[in-house]
């Protein structure tokens, strides 16, 4: 059985293709830049959790406003508020589907923490996403 | 491989078919952000489906897309923008529509400004005065026409004759002659020199303040009236008429020439001579007659006054009704927002400029401005002069509107531009057929509001008669 880059035990994976296969330059300086299958799929979930709503050009809807959370008071309205969005960025993505989602904060940071169930091939793994005043200033 | 890459070094003439193949699956017809970027897409989706198929918006190759997309869509609307303003039919900035509509030799016209007479209703003089009874008439207003005070007409020309120059007292003018069929003085004041060009006041019409130049004048007669080339060492003229229907006819008395907007001038140094010369006066609302250009000394004193070509239809700088042998010359362009470039001459059509010169224009209103004579009733100017014992004194005048004003008119818009220029060029600046005649004069601008021309040649001409030509230049047709 292979192994990808992010650990898990792909099924099956000998003498298959790879059923998605993507484009990332995210901590990989040098060629080449496919990714495929979960990773693709993770990768392109993070690529919307980095991006502040409405900072896409002709996609306003692009994105999360987690990062307008950073600094409210972690209570119930906020983490509700939180996992509905987190919700929301994750269900855009058809290949994926939530089995639970949860957020936390520790020290500066705040951390989605999702099990998700990979399509087609049903696979179960988890996604944590931390959001840091840092990222958000980066853009 | 090696293989095929000899082969295409070998057959590099024909590497082209494939070249050209590959480009025929693009598509063309994508301008937009949202056709390019599917465009993009299904390029990608039929050259490389094995290579990515991760087509969601999250995916960083598509936000890729998306970049090459809008860039694709700026350089699209940047080209399309460039043709559209290369066609008079489809430009929308005022820049390219005037240089198109210069290409086909029209010229543009700015805003016409309000001018016409002030009627003197009182004089009045510092000056030590006494009438033909020895009435003291000094520092005493003398209306025109006063019922109440018999020696009026007297008393207003003693006032007068005190600050015309000693050569043009009243009856003796410095030039005569008709306008409008109605007999036209022009009488010199004595006043002090370098001190203004124009006086200005200003009209109050629907709560808006308009600034009025009272200018000096001069005309041709049975032509107009018109304002002198401004210079502050020209003595300052008013303008006597009389209609023959008596003292109280709006057109018998001493006038006032005026104009609305504010004359304004601009020094420039041209210190090397440049042929084909460009000087930009970025002043907005210039209007479309008053602009002078005067060679000056160091202290401002004119030297010489250059004559502009007339701002008419197939007139430019070098070719033009001015006589080959004045050769002071400039052009003036009309710029988006009635500002103007000052053109001069290449030295073979005219004189190249060099020394120091003085541009002067005149800010209009810009619109359709109609001053009645209730707007302008009471306006005061105050006019020094030097009197006949060569003493310092001031002459105050009091004025009015006698009739209305409606001779103002706005620049030309856009789309008058865009209709007027070819129809113009059609005419080859001659009026030979009835379109030309109901085309040419729109040259004039909005100072024409409608249009019609109807050929009367055969007016009164009975169809049923035997054919002859009213003009007689052909011969009758017989018939037998």
């Amino acid at each position: 059985m292979a192994t990808n880059q992010s650990g898990y035990v792909q099924k099956g994976s000998k003498n298959r293709r790879p059923y998605f296969v993507g484009f990332n330059t995210v901590g990989q300086p040098n060629p080449p830049y496919s990714l495929t299958d979960i990773d693709i799929v993770k990768r392109d979930i993070n690529n919307q959790f980095a991006t502040p709503l409405g900072s896409r050009v002709m996609l306003p809807g692009f994105g999360t406003n987690i990062y307008n959370y950073l600094f409210d008071p972690f209570d119930d309205y906020t983490k509700n508020a939180i996992i509905q969005d987190a919700t929301r960025v994750v269900e855009s993505d058809p290949r994926v589907e939530i089995i639970t989602i949860d957020v936390f904060q520790e020290d500066q940071a705040l951390t989605v923490a999702m099990v998700l169930k990979f399509q087609p091939e049903a696979i179960t793994d988890s996604l944590f996403v931390s959001f840091t005043l840092t990222d958000q200033e980066t853009f | 491989m090696s293989e095929s890459i000899r082969q295409s070094n070998l057959f590099a003439a024909e590497d082209y078919q494939k070249v050209f193949k590959a480009y025929s699956f693009i598509d063309y017809t994508a301008y937009d952000f949202d056709t390019l970027k599917q465009a993009l897409i299904n390029y990608i989706q039929s050259y490389y489906p094995e290579d990515f198929n991760d087509y969601i918006e999250s995916s960083e190759f598509i936000a890729i897309i998306e970049l090459l997309a809008y860039f694709g869509t700026s350089l699209a609307f940047r080209t399309d923008l460039n043709s559209r303003e290369n066609f008079i039919d489809t430009a929308q900035r005022r820049e390219s529509i005037i240089r198109l509509a210069q290409m086909v030799n029209y010229v543009p016209r700015r805003n016409v400004c309000a001018s016409g007479l002030f009627k003197i209703a009182a004089v009045e003089t510092d000056q030590p005065l006494t009438d033909a009874n020895g009435v003291n008439i000094n520092n005493t207003s003398v209306y025109w026409n006063d019922p109440n005070n018999a020696d009026w007409f007297d008393q207003f020309v003693q006032i007068c004759n005190a600050a015309f120059s000693t050569l043009n007292p009243f009856g003796r003018p410095t030039k005569s002659g008709t306008i409008g069929s109605i007999p036209t003085d022009l009488y010199q004041l004595n006043n002090v020199l370098n001190l203004n060009v124009t006086y200005p006041t200003s009209v109050t019409i629907n709560g808006q303040v308009y600034p009025i130049d009272v200018c000096n004048p001069d005309f041709i007669t049975n032509q107009t009236i018109f304002e002198r080339d401004p210079d502050p060492a020209n003595a300052f003229s008013f303008i006597y008429r009389n209609d023959s229907l008596g003292v109280s006819s709006a057109n018998t008395g001493f006038f006032l020439y005026f104009k609305q907007g504010n004359l304004i001038n601009v020094d420039n140094n041209f210190e090397f001579p440049v042929p084909n010369r460009l000087n930009p006066i970025e002043i907005q609302n210039i209007n479309q007659d008053d602009v002078y250009v005067q060679e000056t000394d160091q202290n401002g004193n004119v030297i010489t006054k250059w004559i502009k070509v007339p701002a008419l239809a197939g007139e430019n700088i070098i070719y033009n009704s001015i006589q080959f042998s004045e050769r002071n010359i400039f052009d003036v362009i009309s710029g988006a927002n009635d500002t103007i470039t000052v053109r001069f001459a290449d030295g073979n059509f005219g004189n190249i400029p060099t020394g120091l010169f003085r541009t002067w224009v005149r800010v209009s209103a810009n619109t359709n401005l109609v001053i009645r004579p209730t707007d302008a009733q009471g306006l005061q100017i105050t006019i020094p002069y030097i009197g006949v014992d060569q003493q310092q004194y001031n002459l105050t005048i009091v004025f009015n509107l006698e009739q209305t004003i409606g001779n103002a008119a706005e620049s030309e818009t856009n789309e008058q531009i865009k209709l007027r220029a070819p129809e113009v060029f059609s005419t080859q600046s001659r009026m030979v057929n009835g379109s030309d005649y109901n085309v040419l004069p729109l040259i004039y601008g909005n100072s024409i509001a409608k249009l019609q021309a109807i050929d009367r040649t055969y007016s009164g001409m009975s169809r049923y008669i035997d054919l002859n030509d009213p003009t007689g230049f052909h011969r009758d047709l017989i018939i037998f």
